[in-house]
């Protein structure tokens, strides 16, 4: 009796799992990515030197990895980076006050070329407050998503995200600017 | 809803006035292949650094026992012949220096370095 089995290829995602990423393809992917995750950086240490350093940090990370898709590639990215800043933070005993307290700036970032009403409001807020905030809006990652690059749990993420609206909210409107209210 | 939507744009407009100067794709990439490669030659070398560590360790306590096994007549020989220090001290001094010191030059944190520059 001859029995026969099914040929299982491997998908194109399952064959490059081992294989980093290639040179082209990582370039395509810098471009695209590497302003946003700057700013994201410079938000969240305020301090464009540190973000610097961290965004080459977190590619150079990505490259040795194995190889990610596009979609997966991003949240690694992101997840990376914070925990780099988390890390830094962590050895020097900043790290609950930077990450959860809302700790105003030393210094305003003076070169900073931005609406000033959206930057200085995310000033007021915390690193935590801060990243939900950018990772929601400017990314549009999932709860599930934001969760795995913060570490925290879905419901959690949900609450933050939350109060750090409404925290933006009250400041952009303490700072008069006209934010519609139809509710 | 509307707050959400003002707030969205809100971000999405700062994001897009945001021009900050980058370091190059081709610049972040050399960085991650040399860093790839020093990471190999740290792999490749490893069992090399633990058989040093250990042959010196074993020559340590090989030379303890046999000192400790013979101190006598050491110490009679080296009374005896006082110019047999001088050859033991070098010998000791050289012990010192090939242990402790040559690992750390090879490291980064060396202050001193004898490669010289081409031209």
């Amino acid at each position: 009796m001859i029995a026969f089995t099914a040929i299982r290829y491997p998908t194109m995602a399952e064959s490059r799992m081992n294989e980093p990423i290639k040179q082209a393809e990582f370039e395509a992917f810098y471009v695209q990515t590497a302003r946003v995750l700057h700013g994201y950086l410079v938000r969240l240490s305020r301090d464009s030197a540190i973000a610097d350093e961290i965004l080459q940090e977190a590619y150079m990370r990505m490259i040795s990895a194995p190889w990610i898709e596009d979609k997966g590639r991003r949240a690694y990215l992101y997840q990376t980076a914070t925990n780099i800043l988390r890390d830094r933070w962590r050895k020097q005993k900043r790290e609950r006050e930077n990450w959860e307290q809302n700790k105003p700036p030393e210094q305003f970032l003076p070169d900073f070329e931005l609406p000033i009403d959206m930057a200085s409001v995310l000033e007021r807020l915390s690193a935590q407050d801060r990243a939900v905030l950018w990772l929601a809006h400017v990314e549009q990652l999932s709860h599930r998503e934001i969760g795995g690059i913060l570490r925290l749990k879905e419901k959690s993420v949900k609450v933050i995200l939350f109060r750090a609206r409404e925290k933006a909210k009250d400041l952009l409107q303490a700072a008069g600017w006209g934010l519609a209210h139809e509710e | 809803m509307k707050n959400e939507i003002n707030l969205d744009s809100l971000l999405k407009e700062m994001v897009g006035h945001y021009q900050p100067q980058l370091p190059s794709a081709s610049l972040i990439w050399w960085r991650a292949q040399i860093a790839r490669k020093l990471r190999e030659k740290e792999r490749i070398e490893r069992p090399l650094q633990v058989m040093r560590v250990t042959a010196a360790i074993a020559c340590a306590v090989i030379l303890a026992t046999l000192s400790a096994h013979s101190w006598g007549q050491l110490q009679a020989l080296v009374l005896d012949n006082k110019w047999l220090l001088l050859p033991l001290f070098l010998l000791t001094g050289s012990l010192v220096v090939a242990l402790f010191v040559s690992p750390w030059a090879k490291s980064d944190r060396f202050p001193f370095r004898w490669t010289s520059t081409p031209g």
